[in-house]
């Protein structure tokens, strides 16, 4: 009996003994992080989709004779360096520089503005070479369909982080934000670079 | 004065990340032109983008600093993609030699093996 009541107190006293978080956050950035996890699935089984489809296919283009690899290397730099900038916005927050926030948010849009300007054209050179969501000049017709599926889910996905960062950004400079809608905004952004880190290796490289 | 100073130690460390991160992003790239197996491509590829993973997880998104149990939860989605890779791997043709590599205009690309075959009948005439 005594046993049992040291077992339960144990549990109580433990990370799932209730009227705490086990995880240790705020609901807002715990559920962000179920958001997160959510969405790295769904790039998961794209990506190995795309393994599969490219191992069972008799033939594959070459991927760095086909693509401009130094526009996708630049678009890598400048996904990086926006999530370095993301990541200082964030610690600006938490110590509670709204201006070194905002101006730092700025600058993380503006980086997420250049990857986007550079997708848009690459999507406009392989459309101009008659790449189709269906058929594509190398004859290969998964190649130019997992290309257009996968970095349009992930150019939507940093699309959809502008609009996010444009927001907390002008609230931010209104004196409207806390640190923690700017710390979401910015998990929400080194997602973004996570996927791109996958898709430049798997995608691009491999 | 003090949140300056936690604003410069904090800022220094993402510069370092960062410096990393390209250096990696090179080396990767690297890989991607260096003529090797596959399958070495493919293992130092996945070897460097984990490397990063990490490297964005604990320090930009600040996991170093949360609790296992959240971090632990992160994992989930690489280890469902592990399933889902072992779950189709014997489908795929990644030990068929009759798997070719095409360049732009659509020709093929020979693989080293049709390479030295080739070099070497060449060379017998």
């Amino acid at each position: 009996m005594d046993a049992s009541v040291a077992e339960q107190q144990r549990i109580l006293a433990s990370d799932w003994g209730g009227g705490k978080s086990p995880f240790g956050t705020d609901w807002p950035k715990f559920m962000m992080w179920i958001f997160i996890i959510s969405d790295a699935l769904t790039f998961a089984a794209m990506l190995i989709a795309y393994g599969f489809m490219r191992s069972i296919s008799p033939s594959w283009p070459v991927q760095t004779h086909v693509f401009n690899m130094v526009l996708i290397t630049f678009m890598t730099f400048d996904l990086i360096s926006s999530s370095a900038v993301m990541a200082m916005a964030v610690g600006a927050a938490r110590a509670g520089d709204a201006k070194a926030a905002v101006k730092y948010l700025a600058l993380t849009i503006l980086g997420g503005a250049i990857f986007l300007g550079c997708q848009v054209y690459e999507w406009a050179h392989f459309i101009e070479h008659g790449a189709r969501l269906y058929h594509n000049p190398w004859g290969v017709p998964q190649f130019a369909a997992s290309f257009f599926v996968i970095t349009g889910f992930h150019g939507f996905h940093v699309f959809s982080g502008l609009t996010i960062l444009a927001i907390v950004a002008i609230r931010a400079a209104m004196g409207k934000y806390s640190a923690t809608s700017v710390e979401n905004a910015g998990l929400y952004w080194h997602f973004v670079d996570v996927v791109w880190v996958f898709v430049f290796a798997f995608f691009y490289l491999l | 004065m003090s949140n300056d100073h936690a604003h410069a130690t904090s800022n220094k460390q993402y510069f370092t990340t960062w410096c990393w991160l390209l250096l990696m992003t090179l080396f990767a790239l690297g890989i991607g032109y260096v003529p090797m197996p596959e399958g070495l491509k493919a293992v130092l590829l996945v070897c460097t983008t984990l490397a990063k993973i990490v490297l964005i997880g604990s320090i930009f998104m600040h996991l170093k600093f949360e609790k296992m149990n959240l971090v632990m939860l992160t994992f989930s989605p690489l280890i469902l993609a592990a399933i889902m890779y072992f779950f189709t791997r014997g489908e795929t043709r990644m030990h068929d030699d009759s798997h070719q590599l095409i360049n732009h205009q659509g020709e093929h690309i020979p693989t080293e093996a049709e390479g030295a075959e080739a070099a070497e009948g060449a060379h017998a005439k």
